[in-house]
């Protein structure tokens, strides 16, 4: 059976989409870009800001892998904080090829 | 409509795997084939006058951790496959502070553990100062 990517082209688009839109909770969902997206969003709010910065990320390869630790614990660890003051979430998508999620903690 | 089938097929096991499966916390990667992702899930929310204040994380930090398991053999986009797929166990947060014997939750992450999307796990990690520590506090 061949494919012609003509035909696959809108299905991919729709898929793609699909797994763009609907995958996150954040307080705030920002717009997301399909062949590129670069976002950082509040993850949970707090009212003060943080000297010191703690970042942990996870990514995926195609949609077929996904590894990495972007708990709250990993990124307290990595910016050796005492408290926190609040959070945001990046968000990385090149060409629906690789994706990193980034959990980025601000504290003192 | 034949040769969209093969695509759209993938685009729902896509969807099924990333976003109907058992997770935990904020949307984490995914992974058709192999997945095991942590992600943040809740941190202690200052109320009252302390509303937006720091979170200070205790110096004596324990973790526990509760686990729920699902074996899904359904095919994804097919309803009346649905039934082929059973999920058991615990994660909630209750089962996590018990574990870890934790007087409060500080902050908690979400482990995903998924393998051929066959065979998921979810991990509640909890995390706060030991219950025993508050009690001997004056």
């Amino acid at each position: 059976m061949e494919i012609s990517p003509r035909k696959l082209l809108p299905a991919a688009l729709v898929a793609g989409a699909a797994l763009l839109s609907g995958c996150v909770f954040a307080p705030v969902a920002p717009p997301r870009g399909f062949l590129y997206n670069d976002q950082t969003s509040p993850l949970f709010p707090g009212g003060k800001p943080g000297s010191k910065v703690g970042k942990a990320s996870s990514s995926n390869v195609l949609f077929l892998a996904g590894w990495g630790d972007s708990g709250l614990a990993a990124a307290i660890r990595d910016g050796g904080l005492e408290s926190v003051n609040h959070t945001d979430y990046r968000i990385q998508n090149y060409l629906l090829i690789y994706q990193r999620y980034t959990t980025v903690v601000y504290g003192e | 409509m034949r040769t969209l089938a093969v695509p759209l097929a993938l685009a729902a096991a896509c969807l099924a795997a990333g976003c109907t499966s058992a997770r935990v916390g904020v949307g984490t990667p995914m992974g058709i084939i192999y997945k095991d992702v942590v992600a943040p899930m809740s941190l202690e929310r200052k109320r009252g006058p302390e509303a937006g204040q720091p979170v200070a994380i205790p110096p004596v930090l324990v973790d526990g951790v509760s686990t729920g398991y699902a074996l899904d053999l359904s095919i994804p986009g097919l309803e009346f496959t649905r039934p082929f797929s059973i999920g058991w166990g615990d994660m909630s947060l209750e089962r996590a502070m018990r574990e870890g014997g934790l007087e409060r939750v500080v902050y908690a992450d979400g482990r995903e553990t998924t393998i051929l999307r066959i065979f998921q796990r979810a991990r509640v990690v909890a995390y706060g100062p030991p219950a025993l520590e508050a009690e001997a506090a004056p």
